[in-house]
């Protein structure tokens, strides 16, 4: 799946998958991500608009991929995401690292719990709508290598 | 994928017409006859083409707040609230409301589980109105709750019953849209198909207009955000060629503010200007034709002053084009769907800032002279190619024009756009091609745009490249102080 060298950084390319989740069709934090991540040095599968969550699934194993990274714009994140990691988990990728990122409730709700929820929904990141690329690599490197470790 | 461009026979839209509404029960409410009856005891207050002419004629702005929430009981509520208490009071206001995500993509069955959920919770659990889910006789009952006018957001790949639905329940208006809809937001969906929904829903249109129901074409030049205003008008000129073709015969072309002043107040002008001249090119009388704002299609700011500011500065520019309408966006725009009083908060923010500048229009200067001579070149280009495509049929012109990447977008869902445009802004803050693929620019303006992004280039010391697209994507969501185009 992935590997990490003596200093815990990645030395060979991580595979993430990443896609806009349910029928939301905002792509433009992938497109950016997709980027930052293979500067980065990561295999990217972009997925695009308006992905169910059973294609996350399948490209993650098609792949080997050690992270799904969904994206979420609309407000709906929370309904299209329900399962998502129960699925992951059915589908023989329980270890996989799951990140959610973008505009992810309909009300005004304070950040931590739009956090809590969707940590309890199985996810191991959650980021609001102005993160910056290179938080969620920090982040993504350091999981990565966790995960290696605990392999 | 070929297209027929022709208008459609009355007697062949009542066959179709039947075919759209059986994808969800509350199609069988809609009854053509009984709803024309029922726009024709609307006061004119209620009637956008009516109001909006008249905002032309009296140089005013009809002003639209969007709203969208799961319940009647929610819709109603931000109205009484609204109407009530935040000034929008308006003979010329009138409601957008939004369709929610579900209902764009017909996923009926999901609305409704968020509809449940929403009864349940309190909360409101859906990102729009699920107009189909509510019917004919819900959105009556938004029309008559409302002192307003209102259309609906006839979105996404499919808006044959949600079109039908809300002209039938009383909206007077309609999005014109086809190629900007799955540029904008579809992923895989055929522009062949695409068109064919769009000629539906402007005969449509055309069938009540026609019979005393004027009913208003909203068509769209956002694109996805970071198109410079070239692109965008191209694409309104065509969609408004393509509804005409129907009938359609009143046009408010929705421009996306790309918040830099000269080139937002070009774009404005320029739209009208070159919209009428193609539709009276190709022979359709009796068109009327307007302008006006969209906000912000890019990042917005996450803190609600800078987001505030925003809005203001949108209102202030739509004045001083000198254009007929603005769409309004709320202060929570970056972080939810819009609450009553985010929804009352942007009205009072737009109706002051356009109180303050009155009549006020920005005189044309040296700057806007040449901007304006570009834009046009730029619009003449894409669309005299597109057209010359398949002998000035502008549905088959643009389906081609798509797979020569003469029509175009920077980052957009649609997997059978080429995707190849790049833009970064300049020192002003107007949008630049820094790649501008297959487009059939004209030299002259590729050296323009270029000679804007050289500018940049040496007052920022930063090279122009994929970092800088970057920066700028994100760069009207910046805090405050540090988002200064020369010095990025």
């Amino acid at each position: 799946m992935s590997s990490v060298n003596s200093d815990s950084t990645i030395d060979t390319l991580s595979t993430v998958v990443i896609g806009t989740i349910g029928s939301d069709a905002h792509v433009t934090g992938q497109f950016i991500l997709t980027r930052a991540l293979e500067d980065a040095g990561f295999q990217v599968v972009r997925l695009g608009a308006c992905v169910p969550q059973e294609e996350f699934i399948e490209a993650a194993i098609e792949t080997g991929a050690a992270a799904i990274l969904v994206s979420s714009l609309y407000g709906m994140a929370y309904f299209d995401c329900e399962g998502l990691r129960e699925k992951c988990i059915e589908a023989g990728l329980k270890d996989v690292i799951l990140y959610i990122g973008g505009q992810l409730g309909t009300n005004r709700e304070d950040f931590r719990d739009v956090e809590k929820s969707f940590k309890e929904l199985g996810f191991d990141r959650v980021f609001n709508s102005d993160t910056r690329p290179a938080q969620v690599i920090e982040n993504l490197m350091k999981d990565v290598a966790d995960d290696v470790k605990n392999a | 994928m070929e297209v027929e461009d022709r208008c459609w026979e009355d007697s062949e839209f009542l066959d179709a017409h039947g075919a759209a509404l059986k994808d969800w029960p509350t199609g069988e409410e809609v009854d053509l006859e009984e709803a024309i009856a029922y726009h024709r005891s609307l006061p004119d207050h209620k009637v956008q083409a009516k109001q909006l002419a008249q905002a032309d004629a009296n140089g005013e702005i009809v002003v639209l707040p969007q709203v969208g929430q799961a319940t009647l009981e929610k819709m109603l509520g931000i109205f009484d609230f609204v109407e009530g208490e935040c000034g929008m009071t308006d003979c010329y206001d009138s409601w957008f409301i939004i369709l929610d995500a579900y209902n764009r993509k017909k996923r009926f069955d999901a609305a409704q589980q968020a509809i449940d959920a929403t009864y349940k919770t309190g909360n409101n659990m859906l990102n729009g109105y699920p107009a189909v889910n509510h019917g004919v006789s819900g959105f009556r009952r938004l029309i008559e709750g409302s002192g307003h006018s209102a259309h609906l957001s006839t979105l996404d790949e499919d808006p044959r019953l949600c079109g039908e639905i809300s002209l039938a329940g009383g909206a007077s208006g309609y999005l014109a849209y086809d190629l900007h809809d799955v540029m904008q937001h579809s992923r895989e969906y055929p522009l062949d198909r695409r068109i064919y929904n769009f000629q539906y829903i402007s005969k449509l249109a055309a069938y009540y207009t026609e019979r005393g129901a004027p009913i208003l074409a909203w068509p769209a030049g956002h694109h996805n955000g970071w198109e410079p205003p070239g692109m965008k008008i191209a694409i309104v000129v065509l969609q408004v060629l393509e509804a005409a073709r129907q009938g359609v015969k009143h046009f408010a072309c929705s421009y996306g503010l790309s918040s830099n002043l000269v080139q937002d107040c070009v774009a404005l002008r320029v739209m009208r200007r070159l919209v009428t001249e193609y539709v009276s090119r190709f022979g359709y009388e009796g068109v009327n034709v307007c302008s006006g704002g969209y906000p912000h299609l890019g990042v917005w700011p996450t803190d609600i002053l800078q987001a505030t500011a925003q809005m203001a500065w949108e209102a202030a520019v739509t004045r001083m084009a000198g254009a007929q309408f603005l769409y309004l966006k709320s202060p929570d725009e970056a972080s939810s769907t819009p609450s009553r009083e985010a929804i009352g908060a942007e009205v009072k923010i737009a109706k002051h800032m356009l109180n303050i500048l009155g009549d006020f229009k920005l005189e044309t200067t040296a700057a806007m002279e040449e901007e304006e001579e570009m834009v046009e070149l730029e619009v003449r280009a894409i669309v005299d190619t597109t057209l010359d495509f398949a002998n000035g049929d502008p549905s088959n012109g643009m389906i081609r024009a798509v797979e020569h990447g003469v029509l175009d977008a920077v980052f957009s869902p649609w997997v059978f756009v080429k995707n190849r445009l790049l833009t970064v802004r300049d020192v002003d803050g107007a949008y630049r091609y820094l790649d501008h693929g297959a487009m059939p620019l004209p030299e002259r303006v590729v050296n323009y745009h270029k000679s804007k992004i050289e500018q940049r280039s040496r007052k920022s010391g930063m090279k122009p490249d994929i970092d800088m697209v970057t920066k700028d994507l994100y760069s009207l969501a910046r805090p405050v102080g540090s988002h200064v185009f020369s010095k990025l």
